[in-house]
């Protein structure tokens, strides 16, 4: 039998289609449902037996001090990085883009702690905020008091904070520059025609046409921080979240639970994955919502 | 004008669609992380590594707990673990010939045909070329068995075992934290060493006693090749320029400390001592200084916590007030104890014997001496160790090779392979009385504090940790009361030990 020419195409087009799909169903969407199913049972990988518990162990959740510090942490991660993060990287953005000269090495500049390992630039920081590091030692310099920074309870999330920012920007600020570009220099023209101040020609054209970057950024950015855990688990000590959980995150707790704890609690720890993908799925789905929609014409 | 427009739409929908591709990506591999796969996001940190400047082994479970006594159950415990608790010293003074290690347990036991057996140990460099140089040793001793030598960064260490176990795969022997055993026992991972080959006596004869934390139920799992101990790391310039002694009691620390400490304005330049309780701080108070104050901080039968005792409460505010009230120290400076100590930013130190192959290495010009704990009323040390043990995965012929091979690794020959190379001390007593060991400047202070050394019995030496540094950070960092900031961290740590002796009734 021959095959029509369009018939071969589809065939190779599910071909290579079937092959990243089952790499998705086999290696990412199995296991998150096998997640489920985890979460309700009394789960040690090693043990012989893992009695179900249904319910159990989300019911364990209300009781769980440490859980609710961690999702406070979480939401005080989402709420520090995203929008100052934003703000400063369409900024800079904006920046850049008029430069006319060094462009290239500006960028490059910008991008490289992004491409850095996030655990080298968290060892690093680490050493900065220490408490004879070079931090403290500027603050001495402008004659303020040095600062317990990742050693207090009340700044070391925000130090971390500070932090993720700082690594985050570089990819922030790629992609602003991208959707800048994507702004027809036309429109910036008829508008100066018109009169319009650079503050309305921002607030007008810049602003609504960056709409789906600015949507992409947040959705990108809140999942990131809701996510949270290779920072924190580099710079707390012994990389529990600490001092006293005021830094700890839901991964990293999820993470301690299954796999620092002995003997594993994975099923509680798997239950608490449960709810966080149920919190990032709903976000998700009204920031498409809502961000998406404002700005639409 | 509507080409730039319809490019524009695309765009969006394009970024639309990224976006929740992203997000789903995001997702998926969390959960994936944790339905009993691998971790996406992968730690860097070793479980213990408080510090930056070691292997992830050595601070890791290297710095672990001792407890005196062995997790033996209820039944058979009072007899064997108090004799540890209490008189350590006997195995202090071992015979001369006979238990110098160098019989085998093993030497009845013989496999039938050809077998091939898999050890998995972490992936630490110098314990991995030992071991092998080693192996085709004990092929050539043992021509019927093969052994298949496999490492794992010490990160991962403990999930690979645990996925591989689960699956019936893996290693036969497993080299493992004596901190481990007691959830590895319960949960039926380990099987006990052959008991006609292993008996008890014979090797409480010829071992230091912190192995008994290795025997449960009176039947040992594990035999470590080499242990550790805690000892005092001092800056010989520092000491001399400041005029003072090696300290060997708590006043005398107390007092070199603060004549070495040196500040400018509020500014710490030199720290008389490191504070550190992620570090060594917490095995320091909770096994030595308690010790040392007259408190024995757990019962012989490890059921029951005694932390909480003024005795305790009073060992724990001496600690406390280095750094609050005598200020010798500062919290987080250099990050961390040893670093400080490497820099030669601290004069006084508490640090385990795998420190000194680091120092040889970062800081080769490093002045230093070691000598033992300043004590009090009574000398006590922590040790800890890592261990052999054979898995349930291993069958017949393997369990006897395996045995082979874990009596082989504990020989004397290997042990005095395994000190100058690594680091860690014999856990041979006869051994330790050979002079390659007491005269070696480095070694000797921690050997001579072997039979006062205790491992701790610990159910989850990561959570027991962290109870007691929260302790230690509500005091300095919201002013509580030590009293109450100890009598937490024991009822966080008393619940951990009665949910473990709960489940293994």
């Amino acid at each position: 039998m021959r095959l029509s020419f369009e018939q071969r195409r589809w065939i190779w087009a599910y071909t290579f289609l079937a092959l990243p799909l089952l790499f998705f169903l086999i290696i990412r969407i199995a296991p998150t449902l096998y997640a489920f199913n985890v979460s309700l049972h009394d789960w040690d990988p090693l043990a012989l037996e893992r009695p179900f518990v249904g319910a159990k162990n989300f019911q364990r959740i209300w009781t769980d001090k440490v859980f609710w510090q961690a999702l406070k942490n979480t939401w005080l991660y989402v709420f520090a990085t995203v929008p100052l993060s934003l703000v400063l990287s369409l900024a800079l953005a904006m920046g850049l883009q008029r430069l006319t000269r060094f462009v290239g090495l500006y960028r490059l500049l910008y991008f490289v702690p992004y491409i850095t390992s996030l655990v080298a630039v968290s060892w690093v920081w680490r050493w900065l905020y220490a408490s004879n590091g070079v931090f403290n030692e500027l603050l001495r310099n402008i004659g303020l008091g040095p600062q317990k920074f990742l050693l207090s309870p009340d700044q070391a999330l925000l130090s971390i904070v500070a932090m993720t920012i700082w690594q985050g920007l570089g990819f922030q600020i790629i992609i602003f520059l991208a959707g800048l570009e994507g702004i027809p220099e036309i429109y910036y023209e008829a508008a100066k025609l018109d009169g319009a101040s650079e503050w309305q020609r921002f607030r007008h054209i810049t602003l609504p046409l960056l709409n789906p970057t600015i949507v992409f950024l947040t959705i990108v950015g809140v999942i990131s921080s809701l996510q949270v855990f290779t920072q924190i688990r580099n710079m707390s000590s012994q990389g529990q979240g600490g001092p006293l959980n005021s830094t700890i995150s839901l991964v990293l707790y999820v993470y301690r639970l299954a796999f620092d704890s002995l003997p594993s609690k994975m099923g509680y720890a798997s239950a608490i994955t449960v709810i966080l993908f149920a919190m990032i799925l709903v976000i998700t789905i009204i920031q498409l919502k809502v961000l998406t929609r404002r700005y639409e014409y | 004008m509507s080409e730039q427009h319809s490019h524009q739409f695309s765009r969006r929908t394009l970024l639309r669609r990224s976006a929740i591709g992203v997000a789903s990506l995001a997702v998926l591999p969390l959960l994936a992380a944790c339905g009993g796969t691998e971790a996406t996001t992968a730690p860097t940190v070793a479980a213990g590594g408080g510090s930056s400047t070691s292997p992830a082994g050595s601070t890791a479970p290297s710095t672990a707990p001792a407890s005196a006594a062995p997790s033996t159950a209820a039944s058979t415990a009072p007899a064997a673990s108090a004799s540890v608790a209490s008189s350590p010293a006997a195995s202090g003074s071992p015979a001369a010939g006979s238990s110098s290690g160098s019989e085998s347990f093993t030497s009845a036991l013989q496999v039938k045909g050809d077998v091939e057996i898999e050890y998995w140990q972490y992936q630490f460099d110098s314990k991995v070329e030992l071991v092998n140089q080693l192996i085709p040793e004990f092929q050539k001793a043992n021509p019927k068995i093969k052994v298949k030598h496999v490492n794992f960064p010490y990160d991962d260490f403990r999930q690979k075992f645990a996925a591989a176990i689960q699956a019936g795969e893996g290693p036969d022997v497993i080299n493992v934290y004596y901190g481990w055993l007691p959830a590895y026992v319960q949960q039926k991972v380990l099987v006990p060493l052959p008991e006609d080959a292993f008996k008890a006596a014979d090797i409480e004869s010829a071992f230091f006693p912190m192995v008994k934390t290795a025997a449960f139920s009176g039947k040992y799992y594990a035999l470590p090749t080499a242990v550790r101990t805690l000892a005092l790391f001092y800056n010989q310039d520092l000491l001399t320029a400041a005029n003072k002694k090696v300290p060997t009691t708590w006043d005398e620390f107390v007092d070199v400390a603060k004549a070495t400490t040196k500040k400018t304005g509020d500014k710490m330049e030199i720290e008389g001592c490191t504070y550190d309780p992620g570090g060594q701080g917490h095995q320091w108070w909770r096994e030595c200084l308690n010790r040392q104050n007259g408190l024995l901080p757990m019962s012989d039968d490890h059921k029951k916590l005694a932390w909480s005792d003024p005795k305790g409460v009073e060992a724990f505010t001496w600690y406390m007030d280095l750094i609050k009230k005598h200020k010798v120290c500062e919290n987080g400076f250099d990050t961390d104890g040893a670093t400080a100590f490497q820099k030669g930013h601290a004069a006084l130190h508490i640090d385990g014997s795998f420190r000194i192959s680091t120092y040889t290495k970062n800081a080769p010009d490093l002045k230093y001496g070691i000598a033992p704990l300043p004590m009090r009323t009574a000398k006590a040390s922590y040790a800890s160790y890592w261990c052999n043990a054979i898995t349930r995965k291993a069958k017949d012929d393997k369990v006897i090779a395996a045995a082979k091979f874990i009596d082989y690794l504990a020989s004397a020959d290997v042990m005095r392979q395994w000190t100058p190379k690594v680091g860690e001390l014999p856990a041979r007593a006869a051994l330790t009385k050979e002079e390659a060991f007491t005269k070696d400047p480095k070694l000797a202070a921690f050997i001579e504090q072997m039979p006062n050394a205790y491992a701790t019995f610990f159910v989850d030496e990561t959570a027991d940790r962290k109870a007691v540094m929260d302790a230690m950070d509500s005091v300095l960092l919201n002013d509580a009361d030590p009293k109450v900031a100890v009598q937490e961290a024991q009822q966080k740590v008393q619940q951990l030990l009665d949910d473990y002796w709960a489940s293994v009734k």
